[in-house]
């Protein structure tokens, strides 16, 4: 049985009276690909901020490849999150006015050093290979959401985490997209990604369902969206 | 900054500063000197004056034009004409014709440096512009380059190709 | 390789924005160029009173009533002006209690010389009693003036040997004197009596109005007095103008009076300067100040994206800083040159519209005045920014994330 990257006990986030999360307790294994779904105002971008150690949960405990995250403090947070967790966002989050691989470099850069040879390979690994000079406002949505996933993997994350990852694209974007997932998870990355369609969940091994704030459902999932088959040429 | 159009405008007026420096600014002397032959005939530095208006007239004509002008080409080649100018400003008032010689005269004192100081801008503000359309001029090359080995000015099959898979 | 760095960062954003940056480097570059200007300037002037004291040598001028203030305009600006005043105060007012020393002058306006076609200032010096020229003269010239030659100031055109035409008469030049800042750079100095001489036989000697009772053949423009050590200069004075005033009709000038009237005209001016630098400079931060607060709210989101990848607080702080600093720096430097290129080309002028005697200041103060203004007008940017920088504190991932999911 591989080791657990992530795990939950009892998380519980409150906003003053409000009861964001409740009592939220699961463990995500090495590999794993996890879905973890909900309707909005379920909880899921709370969780997903607790996790992606964008927020502390104000009960409970997570504890990232074996390091207690749930009571450090933001300078820690900023540290574990560059080292060990890779971003991904339904809204690219790309700064403008850099190119393709300037936005993959400068992640390289607060992590460590940028290596533009490496930032290329990221993107060819994606299929932006020709992209690089371009500005991200010169690139589709789908490409975009490629661009932002080569930089969440340039620093080689133990956890990768996709919130809506497909939530702007087109169908087809969205295909070539989990197409990437799918590889990635081949080569052995853990992925979560958070979402509210059933189409992304049906994709992950594996889903957790929130409810208002709950964990209602753990389900594995019995056959996952057979995409392995096919797995992303992306843009060679 | 990218095409530094606005460096025109700037051009067009240090031409205009130049032009109006020995008549209103910083006026040349107004006395004439007496000549062996009786007549009189005026200094040395009013002759300056006229070759900046000269000079001038053409840097604030080339301001113009370089405001008018888009392609990075023409603005190259029109950026050396200013330059030029202005060189010759500066040459003219201090070397090839100069000013009267006493440290106290007005055009020692004002006309002089007033040249000099429009002139070293008018050129500085030329040579800006002409580095800005040399620089893209250069980009522009590339990019016909690469969209000849493209075969597409963005190659948009990369792309396709993503998709598709 | 194409290097990705914070300033490369920097660099995008600065020239991407090439209307907000130059607003501000214009701010600074305006304070620099103020500062370093007026601190020069203010220099140069202190510097020519300063000057004007020392070459002076007299502690008081004796001129003819009403001419005080034209003899201030010719000995600090070289004004050419002509008056006349009987030659024998000179000779009577030596035997004064407290009188060390005793000279006069004669000034002559003359209408043009062949060197140049502005009038000059002639001034006639006896040689055998001045202390004010002499004294400085002995450094270019070290044997009694001939009948023949001149010494020139500094601004006289024209090299030693060289021949100057004067009233139709052919004057050598002996000597040229070094920069003092004031009048006598442009003025020509000859033997008093031959000075005398040329302007009777000149065309202007006919028509030489010269006031009634005074001798023409022994008339000077003004006598100068150096007081002996330990002397009330004031009561002197007093005592001269009291007993000869009406003889001689006469009008003084105390020179340290002058010099403190002007001293203190250059200090108002100095300090006019500094204040309007210093409103300038408080203008300039505050504006600077709402620009970058301004920036950070509107690039807040971009920051979130930086945070969320892994930069610091102190990161993103570094990022406003160094664009502050880039700013502020190419600001001062462009300020800096040019009020450097403007002081220096212009010096004649200034001196000249400020009406007042001006030397440069040496290589070596304005380096430290440069300096001074680049330091001033670099720290601008970096101060200005400080009270925004707060509000990065503020941008927290999450928020930000929370705003948009």
């Amino acid at each position: 049985m591989k080791k657990n990257i992530l795990e939950l006990h009892e998380v519980s986030m409150f906003y003053g009276q409000v009861k964001a999360l409740q009592n939220i307790t699961f463990n995500v294994r090495e590999g794993e690909w996890l879905a973890i779904m909900g309707s909005s105002g379920s909880g899921k971008t709370t969780l997903m901020n607790i996790i992606g150690c964008l927020n502390k949960a104000t009960h409970g405990a997570v504890f990232l490849d074996g390091e207690k995250i749930s009571r450090l403090n933001a300078r820690d947070l900023t540290v574990i999150r560059r080292d060990k967790i890779g971003l991904i966002f339904q809204q690219f989050h790309l700064i403008s006015y850099l190119t393709a691989v300037e936005n993959v470099m400068i992640a390289q850069y607060y992590h460590s050093m940028a290596d533009e040879k490496e930032a290329l390979a990221a993107l060819e690994r994606v299929g932006l290979g020709h992209r690089g000079r371009h500005l991200p406002r010169q690139l589709s949505g789908g490409e975009q959401q490629r661009l932002c996933i080569a930089r969440a993997l340039i620093n080689h994350p133990r956890l990768i985490l996709a919130d809506e990852p497909t939530g702007n694209l087109d169908e087809a974007n969205q295909n070539t997209v989990m197409d990437i997932f799918h590889q990635l998870h081949k080569q052995g990355s853990t992925i979560v990604v958070v979402t509210h369609s059933p189409d992304v969940a049906a994709h992950a091994q594996r889903i957790v369902y929130l409810e208002f704030g709950r964990m209602v459902k753990d389900v594995q999932n019995a056959h996952p969206h057979g995409r392995a088959g096919a797995p992303a040429e992306a843009g060679r | 900054m990218k095409d530094f159009s606005w460096g025109g405008l700037i051009v067009a007026v240090l031409g205009l500063l130049i032009m109006a420096s020995p008549a209103y600014f910083f006026p040349v002397c107004e006395t004439m000197i007496s000549t062996a032959a009786g007549g009189s005939a005026p200094m040395k530095c009013f002759w300056t004056g006229r070759a900046a208006l000269g000079g001038g007239g053409m840097i604030a004509v080339s301001g113009f034009l370089l405001l008018l002008a888009k392609h990075p080409g023409v603005r190259l080649g029109l950026a050396f004409l200013p330059l030029c100018a202005g060189l010759l400003v500066i040459l003219t008032s201090n070397l090839l014709i100069g000013v009267c010689p006493g440290a106290m005269m007005p055009c020692r004192m004002g006309t002089l440096p007033a040249l000099s100081f429009f002139g070293f801008l008018a050129v500085l503000a030329s040579g800006c512009i002409a580095v800005s359309a040399g620089r893209r001029m250069a980009a522009l090359g590339g990019a016909i380059r690469r969209a000849g080995e493209k075969s597409g000015p963005y190659g948009e099959k990369g792309a396709e190709n993503g998709e598709r898979a | 390789m194409k290097k990705l760095t914070s300033w490369a960062l920097i660099r995008q954003n600065l020239s991407r924005k090439p209307v907000r940056t130059g607003i501000l480097a214009v701010i600074v570059f305006l304070f620099s160029f103020t500062l370093y200007c007026g601190t020069v300037i203010g220099q140069g002037l202190s510097q020519g009173t300063r000057t004007t004291a020392e070459r002076l040598g007299a502690d008081a001028l004796f001129v003819p009533y009403g001419y005080d203030a034209k003899v201030q305009s010719s000995l600090l600006r070289g004004e050419p002006s002509s008056f006349y005043m009987d030659r024998r105060f000179s000779e009577e007012v030596r035997q004064e209690k407290g009188v060390e020393k005793v000279t006069a002058q004669l000034f002559i306006a003359t209408l043009k010389a062949s060197c140049c076609t502005l009038p000059v200032q002639l001034i006639g010096i006896d040689p055998e009693t001045d202390f004010v020229v002499r004294p400085w003269m002995a450094s270019a010239i070290d044997r009694p003036m001939r009948d023949d030659e001149v010494v020139v100031g500094s601004k006289i055109v024209g090299q030693v040997g060289d021949t100057l035409t004067l009233f139709g008469k052919e004057l050598t030049i002996a000597a040229r004197l070094e920069p003092t800042g004031m009048g006598f750079d442009t003025s020509v100095f000859l033997e008093i009596d031959r000075a005398r001489r040329l302007l009777l036989a000149s065309e202007l000697g006919p028509r030489l109005n010269l006031p009634a009772g005074l001798d023409r053949n022994a008339f000077v423009s003004s006598t100068l007095i150096k007081a002996a050590p330990a002397t009330d200069i004031k009561e002197l004075v007093n005592r001269i103008s009291q007993k000869y005033a009406a003889a001689y009709n006469l009008d003084f000038v105390v020179v340290a009076g002058m010099i403190t009237d002007m001293a203190a005209k250059l200090s108002f001016f100095s300090r006019c300067i500094h204040v309007f630098s210093g409103v300038l400079w408080v203008l300039g931060a505050l504006v600077m100040a709402l620009v970058f607060s301004a920036l950070i709210r509107e690039r807040k989101k971009e920051f979130a994206v930086l945070r969320i990848i892994g930069a610091s607080r102190s990161a993103l702080g570094r990022i406003v800083m160094r664009e502050a600093l880039l700013v502020s720096l190419s600001g001062a430097f462009a300020g800096v040159a040019a009020a450097m290129l403007v002081t220096t080309l212009f010096n004649a002028y200034i001196g000249a519209v400020l009406d007042a005697p001006s030397l440069e200041p040496g290589p070596l103060y304005r380096l430290a005045a440069a300096a001074g203004a680049l330091l001033l007008g670099l720290m601008t940017g970096p101060l200005a920014c400080l009270p925004a920088m707060r509000k990065l504190g503020r941008i927290d991932a999450y928020i930000i994330m929370r705003e948009e999911l």
